[in-house]
């Protein structure tokens, strides 16, 4: 099964651990059975307005989903996705 | 004079003791918007290029900005502009805390001080007041015990106090110059320009304020700025809970995080140094600079199990033994940079940094880089006098101290390792771009950021286009961070942006959740002069160009705007971004030519002349 991987003390306490193995092999799927999991507290986090919340960063090995075929990416037994919060909201950063 | 300025600079030359007041330039202050960009103008118009750092011709300029001061969300910053010996090129480096909003409050916006002292002394400014004391008794201290007793030698608490430790008196190429005890102005050797003038430290007590244009609409562009401040999730959440540390884990998911002086881009130690970590075990309250509304400051302690192991000696009336930081770079260049996944170990070396005035980014790399030398070879155990392999503790401590007096090896170290590895014939060990180390981000992972580095007017730095928000974060349409298509545009772009930003006196940490659509309207409100957004990235390209003029007649030229050879030939070995290289050859010529650049990297005098410089 693909491992998901959580980055931040609030997400891994809602997901139970740091890391979980889930089925699923689209990271939608793989999503859909980490909420089924953790609670609606976690869908509520992931997602707003039928679609990923803004906020929510979601890697497969590394790469962002929205430079690949955001939840449609495909996933293999061995693939790793990360899962954390990032709330830019502007440009230069710091 | 604009408001939000006070209209006054203090010219001090230490070489005989003249204090004078002199009226800010308006116009220089309208169009250059602030401390980076007023500074750098002086600086230009009074300093040769080709000054040895070190010399006393060589000034060295405090300036802030026309939001230092006010109630505007981390109002907090000032800028050190000067020559730096590190780089040879100007060097911009600022730092927040409360000693800026000091010397608003006291009526200057700049000090511009010339000249060599003939003796260690401090600078007193109390309001109108003004003196140079000796120091002589304060020389060879540290900055914690510096700023104590300049405190209690002005006889009042609430003094600001910015000051050197040995590393600057010593003239270590990358020494800070840290106030407030833990806020620094760190890169580039700052501190050693403020120790060779034998200028020890700079004590400010302000009892004025900050007089503004429109207080009324100041107070509402503010309200406006910091809602949006709580609506973002970095600014109101991420930053405030963990810091900047926050990005050690995802960075080091993204493949991105250097490690052993970037032969390697991802960290097996990175869970144990990481923000979460740091919550868990070791964070005692988060800590904000003058009128921030994020806080992002860490005051932390080492853990139950390392209390035996490592003693932190700061200041006993305030934090017994808490200390602050780490910050993710400095975690970074002390940790995963150097193989060390000790954070008790993370929080001594840093605490040492701040009490010796040292920049950790350059210190943590120099070394790292000498481990690598260590590892293949080149250094002993005899040169180094210790075992130096990476993951050793022991020897970053020991050479953290060596280096800021310049004992044994240390004395190579305190040069940085460009120099060191020139010294011993390994010039492929210095990780960096003009003499200044890298930061935490690997330019090969991240194409945008390999090209801010490369053409970054101070040197490598990740605070002149973090260009992470856009490439790796996925914030606006950027294309992702393996591909150099646009990147020229964006990492131009980006620097005109967060120059502006730096010339306000606000910090950059604002920019996560506000742009200049906000500050603009803060700017104006301040200042009285109609601000828009344009007109202050227009300011932020205009200060940029100023800076590269200078830095060329400094002997910079576009040859200097690479990446080392392992980041254009040698491939990230694993993980995510195995395989890849920086593509800085195809990015370069978009850059230059996003900026109206000749193919050469120089300026044109067309360009020039559109933004006033020519």
């Amino acid at each position: 099964m693909p491992t998901a991987r959580f980055l931040g003390i609030q997400l891994r306490k809602l997901a139970g651990g740091t890391e979980l193995s889930l089925e699923g092999d689209t990271v939608g799927k793989l999503l859909e059975a980490l909420i089924a999991k953790a609670g609606p507290e976690m869908e509520h986090l992931l997602f707003s307005e039928g679609g990923l919340s803004r906020d929510a960063r979601i890697l497969k090995n590394g790469r962002n989903i929205g430079l690949l075929d955001a939840l449609a990416t495909p996933l293999e037994q061995r693939d790793t996705v990360t899962v954390y919060f990032f709330g830019s909201r502007s440009y230069p950063g710091g | 004079m604009l408001k939000g300025w006070t209209g006054t600079l203090l010219r001090v030359d230490l070489t005989n003791g003249n204090i004078e007041r002199e009226a800010v330039r308006e116009d220089w202050a309208r169009d250059f918007a602030g401390g980076r960009g007023i500074a750098a103008r002086y600086l230009s118009e009074e300093v040769d290029a080709r000054v040895d750092p070190l010399a006393p011709a060589n000034s060295i300029i405090f300036a802030t900005g026309p939001l230092t001061g006010t109630n505007s969300s981390t109002g907090a910053r000032y800028m050190v502009v000067t020559k730096g010996p590190l780089t040879n090129c100007m060097t911009t480096s600022n730092s927040g805390g409360l000693w800026g909003p000091e010397l608003k409050f006291a009526g200057y916006d700049l000090l511009i001080l010339e000249g060599r002292s003939p003796a260690p002394v401090y600078l007193w400014i109390h309001d109108e007041a003004v003196e140079l004391r000796s120091a002589e008794h304060l020389w060879g201290k540290g900055v914690f015990e510096t700023e104590d007793r300049v405190k209690e030698e002005t006889g009042f608490p609430d003094t600001r106090v910015t000051t050197i430790g040995p590393a600057g008196e010593n003239l270590v190429k990358y020494a800070a110059i840290v106030n407030d005890k833990f806020r620094a102005a760190g890169r580039s050797g700052v501190g050693a320009v403020m120790g060779s003038k034998n200028l020890k430290a700079i004590a400010v007590r302000g009892t004025g304020a900050v007089e503004v244009a429109d207080p009324a609409g100041l107070m509402q562009a503010q309200w406006a700025q910091k809602h949006a401040l709580t609506q973002a999730p970095l600014t109101s959440e991420g930053l405030p809970g963990y810091g900047t540390l926050a990005l050690m884990n995802v960075v080091n998911e993204h493949g991105a995080l250097p490690t052993r002086n970037f032969q390697q881009a991802q960290f097996e130690g990175a869970e144990e140094i990481s923000g979460e970590r740091l919550v868990e075990t070791r964070l005692q309250t988060n800590k904000a600079c003058f009128a921030c509304t994020i806080a992002c400051g860490r005051v932390s302690k080492v853990s139950e199990e390392g209390q035996g192991r490592y003693t932190l000696n700061t200041s006993p009336r305030n934090w017994r033994e808490a200390t602050e930081g780490p910050e993710y770079e400095n975690a970074w260049s002390l940790g995963a940079d150097c193989g060390i996944d000790d954070l008790d170990l993370i929080l001594k070396a840093n605490t040492l940094c701040n009490d010796l005035g040292l920049d950790p980014i350059t210190l943590g790399a120099t070394i790292a880089a000498a481990m690598e030398l260590y590892e293949d070879g080149v250094l002993t155990d005899k040169e180094v006098g210790m075992p130096l392999p990476f993951g050793s503790g022991e020897a970053l401590i020991a050479l953290t101290e060596k280096t800021a007096s310049r004992e044994g090896f240390g004395d190579l170290l305190a040069e940085g390792s460009k120099r060191m590895g020139d010294a011993l014939g390994r010039p492929d060990v210095f990780m960096g771009v003009k003499g200044q180390e890298f930061p935490a981000y690997d330019p090969r992972a991240i194409q945008g950021m390999g090209l801010g580095y490369a053409t970054s007017n101070r040197g490598a730095c990740h605070l002149r286009a973090y260009t992470i928000s856009a490439e790796m974060l996925g914030v606006g349409d950027a294309e992702g961070p393996e591909s150099p298509v646009g990147k020229g545009e964006l990492a131009a772009a980006f620097q005109n942006v967060s120059t502006a930003v730096d010339a306000t006196g606000l910090c950059l940490f604002l920019t996560f959740g506000v742009g200049l659509d906000e500050i603009a309207p803060l700017m104006a409100a301040a200042t009285g002069h109609p601000y828009t957004p344009a007109e202050l990235e227009l300011a932020g390209e205009r200060i940029w160009n100023l800076e590269r003029v200078w830095n060329m007649q400094a002997g910079i030229t576009a040859a200097d705007d690479t990446l080392p050879k392992r980041m254009l030939e040698q491939p990230i070995p694993a993980g995510p971004t195995k395989g890849q290289t920086s593509r800085l050859a195809e990015m370069l010529p978009d850059y230059y030519a996003a900026r109206g650049w000749s193919e050469d990297g120089h300026p044109s005098q067309e360009k020039l002349r559109a933004l006033g410089l020519g």
